[in-house]
Formats: structure tokens, C-alpha cells, sequence
């Protein structure tokens, strides 16, 4: 302790305990005013939520456009097993490429095929009996309960129409037959009467005729017959009607052209070759695509998790 | 006569009042020093806890409205869950967290909220207006600082905003 009547040489000690003390005091006053600096800094570099956002947003594009591209190049293959198991790889394979490269930013990505729902185009492209692929004679059911038809149109010639009205019998004229899910009928029937004759029968009973020089060209799913000169109009079934949809042809035979019905849905049980009604590559075929698919999508980051379910359509995410 | 040492350094000054001296200026200094700085540094501290509250409410704010957007983007089948890590303390007081509802159909088919950020030592509050297209529920009603956790699911269609 220095002696207060020391010599001068010692007072000294007094001051250094007092100049400590004032640098203590100064660094407390300095540390709380840095205190705001500090928190600032801090806060201002929290902003996560934008980036995880735009990471999940940047994926999901990602495998929009992708299994977009998918679904166009797997739509050559002519049998519905091979499609889904061609796009069941296709998901795959992008899968564990994305994965991959989503890992090394210590993100997690799940990309998975949960459904696919199908479209059915029947196509008879060269002029023949609206018979089955083996031409037999008897009515013949060409797609059954499907949820909804697209498109149906009939390129009908006049050259083997019966001449007669009636549709009784082997005999009597074609027709088309829809039946809906409540069991309403909607048909339409063609016989030469001097020329192409179309009777088409509503629900509701309704019946109206139209007649047209050959070809006429019937597009079922709109409601117009022309046969090039004349566009006649009748509402069509559609509208009057619900799904699911059953269209037959009765008196396949006694009636000749052209068609193309695009249904939603896989018609066939087994595969197509197997069915004897179509051929995969004469007439009447069918070609099937992958109209959509349903995915699950998983994207886990330290700070984000998200799991979602999206639906991809053919062509989707093209920019 | 005796020769006077004319460059003495204690001539006419006792060492007690030397001491006085030193222990007076230093005893001013530091008085002045608190009461001059005092009011200064309570002023900074408050102002800085209420900046970093308002920081901190903002980015509860973008982080609701980024988990409210990806719930919109995501459609009728999304689960999210952000987790906002957030200080448990700011500019060195505890602080709470808490969203009020205030908003009027007749104006906005959205929601507003208004996150308000309390701290009782500085007594301060900050407040952040957010707005959503679908409600936000929080548990408890007032939660405190630390890491939160804003959540979606599209069965209830609504953001949960929790303490983790």
C-alpha cells in the first residue's frame, strides 16, 4: 500500500489503480453501446426464409420442366405397362441426379411416381367397316365407362350404307350408341336415302335429321355434320349426358369410313395386342399416352421442410 | 543563509493534499462520466433494442409471408415447416413475440396481423404488419425469442406459429 507520506516517486501507484479504473469503466460503456451493433449484424443476416423459398420453388420448376420432357419421350411406346415403367425409370433416374447435386448443399430431395392417368386414342385412318379389327359383323363396344371423351369424329362415306331407316337387324342401318352412367341412351343413326342420311336420337327422345351428300364429316363430341358445302349442328351428347361414357356401333358393317375417339383412361383389361378389337399398328388402333402424372416431391433443409404433391401434364414447364 | 532547491517538485505541497488531488479528479471524472454518459448509453441501449426488435419482427414477418406464398405455390397438398432462428435476446434483454389479429373482411379478403415485440428492460415495443391469404394461429399466444417454427398444413389451411 503506498504510504501517503511517501516520497513522490510512489504516489504513482494510486494513479495507475485510478487510470484502471477508468479504463475499465470506458470498455463497459463501449461494450454496451456495441451491444446495438452486435444485434444488428446479427439479425440483419437472418433472412433463411427468402432463400429456402426460392430453393424450393427453383426444384419444383426443375422437375415440372423435367418430367415434362418425360412424359413427351416416353409417349412412343405402344403398350400401357411399358409406359408407366418407361416414366417409373424416367423419375428415377432424374431423381438420383438431382439428389446428388441437392446434397452437397445439405439439402434432401425426394421426387416420386404416385399416378398416372392415361389417354386413349382409337384410330381407324383408312376407310373400312366400323367392324372390329377381325371385321366381324356384330355391334361391338368400342370404349367402356370412360370418365370423359375428348374427341369423336366420324368421317362416314356413303358407299356401304344400308337404305332402309330402320336399325333393326343385320340389315339395318349403323349407328353409334352412348350410354352415360345413368343409363341414358344417346344415338346416332346413317342410312342412304337418296343421300347420307343422319338421324340423331337424344335422351330425351328427341329426334332430328340431317341430310348430306358423301362424305360427311360427324363430329360426335361438338355436335356438327358437314359434308363440305353445309355445317349442320346438333347438341351433343355432352350436354345432356354425365360420365362415365360407353360408345358402341351397331350395324358395324353397314357403314364404312373413317374415325378417331380420344377417351380419358386405359379401355383395354390386359395389354392391347392381347384385346381383339384393336391392333397396335393397323385399324382400328389404339395409341395410348400418359396424359398426366401425380408426383410427390420432398425438399429438407436445416431450416426447411416441405413436402408437396404435383400433377404433370404432357408438354408442361416448355418454355 | 541556506541555498533553497529551486527545482524541487513537492515545494508548498503536501503529499495528502497531492493525494486528495488525484483522488478528487479521478472521483470527478467518473461522476462526470456517469452522469454525462448515463442517459447516453440508456438512450443507445433503448433505441438499439428497438431496432433489433424491429429487425427481428421483420423477419419473423418475410418468413410467414415465404411459408404463406410456398403454401399458395405448393396447392392442396403441402406440409412446410420453417424454422426461424432468432436471438434469445436482444441488445442483451429477454424479449416476447406475439401476433395480433386485426383483420377486417369488409376492407381485404386477406389477413392481417401485427407481430408485436416486447422487451421490459429497455421497455420497449416494436411493431411489424404482415399480411397472409390464410390465418395464422400461434401457441402459445405470446412466445419468447429463440428459434420459432412457422408451419403449414393443407388439411386446416392455416400458418401455426410455435416456439421450438
Amino acid at each position: 500500500m503506498a504510504s501517503l507520506t511517501g516520497g513522490s516517486d510512489r504516489r504513482g501507484q494510486l494513479i495507475i489503480v485510478a487510470a484502471i479504473g477508468l479504463a475499465v469503466l470506458l470498455v463497459a460503456m463501449a461494450f454496451t453501446l456495441n451491444t446495438a451493433v452486435f444485434a444488428n449484424i446479427h439479425t440483419a443476416q437472418t433472412d433463411t426464409g427468402v432463400q429456402e423459398e426460392r430453393g424450393v420453388v427453383h426444384y419444383q420448376h426443375s422437375i415440372e420442366r423435367a418430367m415434362g420432357e418425360v412424359l413427351v419421350s416416353i409417349n412412343t411406346a405402344t403398350e400401357y405397362d411399358t409406359l408407366e415403367s418407361d416414366l417409373e425409370d424416367g423419375v428415377a433416374i432424374w431423381h438420383r441426379s438431382a439428389r446428388s447435386e441437392y446434397l452437397r448443399d445439405g439439402v434432401a430431395t425426394k421426387v416420386a411416381l404416385t399416378d398416372v392417368r392415361y389417354e386413349t386414342t382409337v384410330i381407324q385412318n383408312e376407310t373400312r367397316t366400323f367392324t372390329t379389327r377381325d371385321g366381324s359383323d356384330s355391334n361391338w363396344t368400342v370404349v367402356e365407362t370412360v370418365p370423359e371423351v375428348r374427341e369423336f369424329v366420324v368421317e362416314l362415306s356413303g358407299e356401304d350404307l344400308a337404305e332402309t331407316n330402320s336399325c333393326e337387324g343385320n340389315d339395318g342401318c349403323a349407328g353409334i350408341e352412348i350410354t352415360d352412367g345413368n343409363g341414358d341412351i344417346w344415338q346416332l343413326a346413317a342410312y342412304d336415302d337418296g343421300g347420307v342420311t343422319v338421324t340423331v336420337e337424344s335422351p330425351t327422345g328427341t329426334t332430328t335429321d340431317f341430310t348430306a351428300d358423301s362424305p360427311v364429316e360427324i363430329d360426335v363430341s361438338n355436335g356438327t355434320i358437314d359434308d363440305g358445302t353445309t355445317v349442320q349442328e346438333f347438341t351433343p351428347f355432352s350436354d345432356e349426358m354425365d360420365a362415365p361414357y360407353t360408345v358402341r356401333y351397331t350395324n358395324p358393317d353397314n357403314a364404312s369410313g373413317t374415325y378417331t375417339l380420344t377417351v380419358d383412361g386405359k379401355i383395354v383389361d390386359d395389354t392391347i395386342e392381347a384385346d381383339d378389337r384393336y391392333t397396335v399398328d393397323g385399324s382400328p388402333r389404339i395409341e395410348a399416352d400418359v396424359a398426366s402424372a401425380d408426383l410427390e416431391v420432398g425438399y429438407r433443409s436445416p431450416a426447411l421442410t416441405y413436402e408437396t404433391g404435383i400433377q404433370i401434364r404432357r408438354g408442361e414447364g416448355d418454355d | 543563509m541556506t541555498d533553497r532547491d529551486v527545482f524541487a517538485t513537492d515545494r508548498g505541497v503536501s503529499a495528502i493534499v497531492s493525494y486528495a488531488l488525484v483522488l478528487g479528479i479521478v472521483a470527478l471524472l467518473t461522476t462526470a462520466l456517469f452522469v454525462g454518459f448515463a442517459p447516453f448509453v440508456t438512450n443507445q441501449q433503448h433505441d438499439s433494442v428497438h431496432a433489433t426488435l424491429e429487425v427481428l419482427g421483420n423477419d419473423i414477418a418475410g418468413d410467414v409471408d415465404s411459408v404463406d406464398r410456398l403454401a399458395s405455390y405448393a396447392g392442396n397438398d403441402a406440409t412446410i415447416d420453417l424454422r426461424t432462428n432468432l436471438p434469445d435476446r436482444a441488445g442483451g434483454a429477454t424479449y416476447t413475440i406475439e401476433f395480433n389479429n386485426e383483420t377486417d373482411p369488409d376492407r381485404s379478403s386477406r389477413y392481417d396481423y401485427v407481430i408485436e415485440l416486447r422487451s421490459t428492460d429497455p421497455d420497449t415495443l416494436a411493431r411489424v404488419s404482415v399480411r397472409t391469404d390464410r390465418p395464422i394461429q400461434v401457441e402459445p399466444r405470446v412466445l419468447d425469442g429463440g428459434t420459432i417454427a412457422i408451419a403449414f398444413a393443407a388439411d386446416e389451411n392455416e400458418l401455426e406459429v410455435r416456439h421450438v
